[in-house]
């Protein structure tokens, strides 16, 4: 697997992802991810596996870069390659419940303390899912309250008789949530881990 | 221990920063002593970040964006080119080759005939569902009330001629969606299609996007669009995953007819 021509590495490109600037993501979208899709395909992977696994490296990225002391050591594809690695490596063990061998890559992973943000990304992920599993009722109150829009324009918006009713509607559909966030068996396993 | 809704709609109005300052000594009391309280605390907060953090979610909305303009040039390039002069040139070198290729094919259509596409857009021309404008209590405001009952009456030139001004007064996605699926019941399909592409382009959320373009590639079957409804479903089958099911069938479906007309 060859890297791109220039090596994405600079600190303005950690700024970039900081500030969600578009040109940086498809930026490394274009030069990463056939990488990662081939190493994951690689693996005996599906394409949507490698879709899955570099979301969630992109995620861990992303995270990275939001701390200040975080810098990129090594080309940002050779970052999410590491990254991937491990991600692949954690769902294969998963799936076939059996240990695996830890490649050279882990050196890697523990440079970058990645364990602890990747259970926390799997547990948003697995926030995420869930709110995509709730009725589409609650999921549209859910959307409208997260993205911090008041109680009054809910109503407005989704025909609710009064701000009170929404409100109280919200709060059933949090309680869902949160019941159908505890009864995953990935829950418990992430908690496990944190 | 399991907390109560009184604990949870505390822990809810804390974070959100709505507790006046005896309530919040509460809370704070309660977070000490109660583990089940300080569980459910830790949860909810994390929940509550993670959903409302915009910054995660307009990177993760820009990631699937671009990784979705890249799934669409793939769809447009994997198409096979059909009846260019290259393909003519070859075939009349082997006169012989087509001339069996095309009895072949006859026999097949005869044998197992390909769905036409009227029989395709036959198949695919949804009952009108019953829809819902009240919420939980039961309440809606007059005029959703008549609505749905148009709606629900299959008087789908009413609801179009209530919906209408009602839509372009308040903006709701869910609203704009039922016009647009009153509209194709009312087969205005033209309308229909500019509705969905409204709510597909707009900023709603997701589910709203993903119904649009679902309903999208519906209404683009029913005009006879055949590349832009596979396009859709494209769309719907990697990107949502309860459309993925329904979108692969009706892609089955008219994949053929792609391949006829290039």
């Amino acid at each position: 697997m060859r890297e791109p021509k220039h090596p994405l590495q600079t600190a303005s490109l950690v700024e970039d992802i900081r500030n969600n600037h578009k040109d940086a993501i498809q930026q490394i979208y274009d030069s990463c991810f056939p990488i990662v899709r081939s190493y994951i395909m690689m693996k005996n992977g599906s394409k949507d596996d490698a879709w899955d696994v570099f979301q969630d490296a992109m995620m861990v990225l992303f995270k990275k870069c939001q701390t200040s002391e975080f810098k990129l050591t090594s080309s940002v594809c050779t970052f999410l390659r590491g990254v991937s690695h491990n991600i692949w490596l954690k769902k294969r063990t998963k799936k076939n419940n059996s240990t695996v061998t830890i490649s050279e890559d882990q050196e890697l992973i523990d440079e970058y303390d990645l364990q602890k943000t990747l259970v926390q990304v799997e547990r948003e992920q697995l926030f995420r899912s869930k709110l995509a599993e709730l009725g589409d009722r609650c999921q549209k109150i859910l959307r409208l309250f997260f993205d911090k829009i008041k109680m009054v324009e809910i109503a407005n918006q989704l025909g609710y008789a009064s701000d009170n009713v929404a409100k109280k509607a919200a709060f059933n559909c949090r309680k869902k949530l949160t019941t159908l966030v505890q009864n995953d068996p990935r829950y418990l396993e992430l908690s496990y881990k944190s | 221990m399991e907390i109560t809704d009184t604990q949870l709609d505390l822990i809810h109005r804390y974070i959100a920063h709505e507790l006046d300052e005896q309530e919040r000594s509460k809370v704070e009391q309660l977070l000490q002593e109660n583990t089940s309280f300080a569980e459910a605390f830790q949860l909810e907060k994390e929940i509550h970040e993670t959903l409302s953090n915009q910054k995660e979610t307009t990177f993760l909305d820009q990631l699937n964006e671009i990784h979705l303009n890249k799934l669409a040039e793939e769809t447009i390039n994997d198409r096979p080119p059909i009846d260019d002069k290259k393909t003519n040139r070859r075939f009349l070198q082997i006169g012989g080759a087509i001339a069996a290729a095309i009895a072949l094919f006859i026999l097949a259509q005869f044998l197992l005939p390909n769905p036409t596409l009227e029989q395709i857009q036959q198949q695919n021309l949804p009952v009108a569902a019953n829809i819902s404008l009240k919420d939980k209590s039961g309440d809606a405001t007059k005029e959703l009330e008549l609505v749905e009952t148009t709606f629900n009456n299959k008087d789908f030139t009413t609801s179009v001629q209530l919906l209408e001004p009602i839509v372009t007064s308040s903006n709701s996605p869910e609203q704009q969606l039922i016009l647009g699926k009153a509209y194709f019941h009312n087969k205005q399909y033209e309308k229909a299609l500019a509705t969905f592409v409204s709510i597909s382009k707009s900023d709603a959320s997701h589910v709203y996007r993903n119904e649009a373009n679902w309903w999208m590639a519906l209404t683009h079957l029913q005009l006879g669009n055949i590349k832009n409804c596979s396009f859709m479903l494209k769309v719907l089958i990697q990107h949502s995953p309860p459309h993925a099911k329904k979108a692969a069938q009706l892609s089955k479906q008219i994949n053929h007819l792609l391949s006829e007309k290039g």
